[in-house]
């Protein structure tokens, strides 16, 4: 709950970033980054993931699903995103 | 807190550039930005605001117009809509969403516009298109009791949702959104025979198609249906069971195409528009053009087939001139073209106004002298005015308010002009010379039609039908083209009219002189509104009047002062002609025709655009110049343009105002509520309204927030449904009108 705090403060404070690797990866996830915003402001759930990383699900700006990956630090990172049970 | 790789941990970050990439459509668009990259790990840091800067500015690009099926999927998807929602709005099939987006089925440029206009608005974070298009998808039913939320403040009543800031102390208006004014049905898209059949008809096909059937007995059948579609409503069963079922009935070699429309009918008939002004005034145009002489007319299901053919050949301009034009300004020309169609005036007002308007001279300028005025009349009326009235155009708009119903006696468009006279106090010559300038032959149409074809044969957007909409069919037999046609008559036909023999008179000044004399004629009528409204005991409102149009005590056109706000009315009486919108030259035409009426700089405060001359005004009042006829210097104040003809008000052209204002530094002062473009009928409510004593100022102030750019017709219909009052003084001329009328067509001693 704490963590999904977090995230959701510090983007709305702009401080969110992607990697390249995610940023590139969103035509193919049909999604936009408006939608991954979407998400980090108002995720139905937050799990950690493996690397200190977390796990953050919820809907895009159309309702579909969407998980991103993300790191904590002094600002979120957006490292990798998918759909539904991928990957 | 020094920053650290999110990879890696490594605190060694150097800022680089990067560049953001998006393909679509073969295209690919790319931004610089500024990325931090870890020295360690090698991986680059994009700042989430700067990629969302780049989409946006890629759906700002994309609303230029460049759209193709992945930009469309692109844009509906920066609009946040689901593709099955956006089926939904657009009143089309989610299948045809689909074969949108992936290249199967031509884009439609008015879905386009749509997506972009979504699009954009998303960005804003406004709603104002979807709001639309949510309301007329959602099909329900007008409720027959509208409660608004009013609150009762002293001795008057403000409707209240929350406070909003750009005018302190007014309240934002709870409108209740289920009552639909008709003319919002503009925004629906009509069908074509791609969409119903999965082919288009080719210019060939429907030409070809036309020349099978007589002229004549195709021009009354269209003039028929008309006629029901004006008065009965484009979307009511009886035109649903008049163009849409008969094409199940249809049959041809063509065995797979029917087949699928007959599909089409029975999955979304109640959703299927096929008649309307623009596409059966077009194909009154293709037949008087190409129809054959024989003795058969079309049958319904074949008008259907050509409104079917014809609605995919529609909403085109002769010059696209795209490259100029922003997206806002086209869709804004586009809104205002659409908009000369299918409007459905109140025929009672229209006739009295119209009478009133023309059947005196103006009160000031060269024509108020009587011996010019009787001059410039005998020459455009050689009967009088009042026989030209009462025995042509008046009486027809009349019957033409009553035509396509099933219930009248005259329900059909057709005099027989023999029959029509009969043994009244009328003669055959006297009618036919009071519709001399309205009625024409086919050879002449025929010729005007010809003189504006596109490549493929097809008239594009005609209008000799809008100038004499009474076609001799047979000798002194007269089909009207639609009652559109008729009530457009009262509007410009009389001013044209004034017009030619002004021209007749003095070929070099006589067009100026008319038109500078009908902007005061149009002026007297604005304020004799306004008296009628005053003249109430009950009324809260304070109406302040020059002595005359342009007097030096002027401080507006009309000024209503109420609950410590004063609304500032600029009459204008200028036209727009056929050529700049209903003829759809180009875009830019009609932008530059608008950009001209509201903002030309003619370098004083008396002349100019419509905004220039208001905000003049309005500096006055900041400088404390009216303070001594008790306007104070820091009242809040309306601007509101009032205008004999429609200027297109819709959202974006409301839009494209405001953006106009800000870069021309008009209308900026503090304490200005929000522009209102009223036309003139949308005045004569609102002078209603100051006659029932009801809210005037707060009114127009509620055109905030989600009603912030909605059209002005649309607002007092809602607040006031199913039909506003009129000023009292219309339902009394009417009648007086309707007696002198019968009296001149009672039988002959």
């Amino acid at each position: 709950m704490r963590a999904r705090r977090r995230i959701r403060d510090l983007a709305r404070a702009g401080r969110w970033e992607f990697t390249s690797h995610a940023l590139d990866s969103l035509a193919d996830r049909d999604a936009m980054v408006e939608d991954v915003y979407a998400v980090l402001t108002s995720a139905q759930a937050c799990h950690s993931a493996p690397g200190g990383r977390w796990r953050l699900t919820g809907d895009d700006r159309l309702g579909d699903p969407l998980t991103l990956i993300i790191e904590l630090r002094a600002q979120v990172i957006v490292v990798t995103l998918f759909r539904g049970d991928e990957p | 807190m020094k920053r650290r790789c999110g990879k890696c941990g490594n605190p060694g970050l150097a800022a680089v550039k990067h560049t953001i990439k998006r393909e679509l459509d073969g295209r690919t668009f790319s931004g610089d930005v500024t990325a931090t990259r870890c020295e360690a790990c090698g991986e680059t840091l994009v700042p989430g605001p700067a990629a969302l800067a780049f989409e946006r500015a890629v759906v700002a690009d994309l609303a230029r117009g460049d759209v193709g099926p992945q930009s469309f999927r692109f844009l509906r998807r920066a609009a946040g809509l689901q593709a099955a929602r956006l089926a939904e709005l657009l009143d089309v099939t989610p299948g045809t969403v689909s074969r949108w987006e992936n290249g199967k089925k031509p884009l439609e440029r008015r879905a386009v516009a749509l997506v972009v206009a979504l699009a954009l608005e998303a960005q804003e974070k406004r709603t104002t298109t979807r709001e639309l298009l949510e309301r007329l998808a959602s099909k329900r039913k007008p409720s027959k009791r509208v409660v608004l939320g009013l609150r009762e403040e002293g001795t008057s009543y403000r409707a209240t949702l929350e406070r909003t800031g750009k005018t302190s102390g007014h309240a934002e208006r709870s409108m209740r959104t289920d009552v639909k004014h008709p003319s919002a049905t503009y925004a629906r898209p009509y069908e074509t025979a791609e969409s119903i059949f999965g082919k288009e008809m080719s210019a060939a096909e429907l030409i070809d198609r036309v020349r099978g059937f007589s002229w004549n007995g195709a021009y009354y059948r269209l003039a028929c249906l008309a006629a029901v579609v004006a008065n009965e409503g484009v979307l009511s069963d009886r035109v649903r069971r008049l163009t849409v079922d008969p094409i199940v009935t249809l049959t041809g070699p063509a065995g797979d195409l029917l087949a699928r429309g007959r599909d089409s009918i029975r999955s979304r008939r109640n959703e299927i528009i096929l008649a309307h002004e623009e596409s059966i005034s077009f194909l009154q145009h293709l037949v008087l053009l190409e129809g054959g002489d024989s003795d058969e007319a079309p049958g319904d299901s074949e008008i259907s087939l050509w409104l079917a053919g014809a609605n995919g050949h529609l909403a085109r301009w002769f010059r696209e001139d795209s490259e100029s034009l922003s997206d806002e300004e086209r869709l804004a020309a586009e809104l205002v073209r659409i908009s000369r169609f299918s409007s459905k005036p109140d025929v009672l007002r229209a006739v009295v106004r119209t009478r009133r308007i023309f059947g005196r001279k103006p009160s000031t300028g060269s024509l108020a002298d009587e011996e010019r005025w009787n001059a410039l009349s005998s020459v455009a009326f050689p009967g009088g005015f009042d026989a030209f009235f009462e025995t042509g155009l008046g009486l027809l708009a009349m019957l033409a308010n009553r035509w396509g119903h099933g219930d009248a006696k005259q329900a059909n468009p057709l005099v027989n002009v023999g029959q029509f006279v009969g043994q009244s106090g009328v003669s055959v010559s006297e009618f036919n010379s009071a519709v001399a300038g309205f009625k024409s032959q086919r050879d002449d149409l025929r010729a005007a039609i010809a003189r504006r074809l596109r490549a493929d044969g097809l008239p594009h957007s005609p209008s000799a039908l809008f100038h004499t909409p009474l076609v001799e069919i047979e000798p002194d037999i007269l089909v009207a083209a639609s009652p559109w046609a008729i009530t457009g008559l009262l509007r410009t036909g009389v001013w044209a009219r004034y017009l030619a023999a002004a021209k007749k008179i003095d070929p070099r000044k006589g067009a100026d002189e008319w038109l500078s004399a009908f902007g005061y004629m149009f002026e007297d009528w604005c304020r004799d509104l306004a008296r009628e409204a005053a003249v109430a005991s009950s009324h809260r409102a304070k109406v302040i009047l020059p002595s005359k149009p342009g007097a030096s005590d002027e401080i507006e056109d009309i000024v209503v002062v109420e609950d410590g706000v004063a609304v500032f009315c600029s009459v204008k009486g200028r036209l727009m002609e056929a050529k700049v919108a209903r003829e759809a030259v180009s875009p830019a035409t009609v932008v530059e025709w608008m950009d001209k009426f509201f903002f030309e700089d003619k370098g004083d405060e008396f002349r100019g655009g419509a905004l220039r001359q208001l905000s003049s005004r309005i500096d006055k009042l900041r400088r404390g110049d009216f303070e001594d006829r008790g306007l104070t210097r820091d009242m809040p104040v309306v601007p509101v343009v009032v205008t004999y003809d429609s200027v297109g008000e819709s959202d974006i052209a409301y839009r494209h105002l405001e953006s106009g204002c800000k870069k021309y530094g008009l209308l900026q002062q503090r304490n200005v509520g929000p522009l209102a473009l009223a036309r003139i009928e949308d005045f004569e409510q609102l002078m209603s309204r100051v006659r029932r004593g009801k809210d005037v100022s707060n009114f127009l102030l509620s055109r905030q927030g989600v009603n912030q750019y909605r059209r002005l017709d649309q607002l007092l219909y809602e607040a006031e449904p199913p039909s506003p009052p009129r000023l009292p003084f219309f339902e009394v001329d009417f009648r007086a009108l309707a007696d002198r009328i019968i009296s001149r067509y009672k039988l002959r001693s």
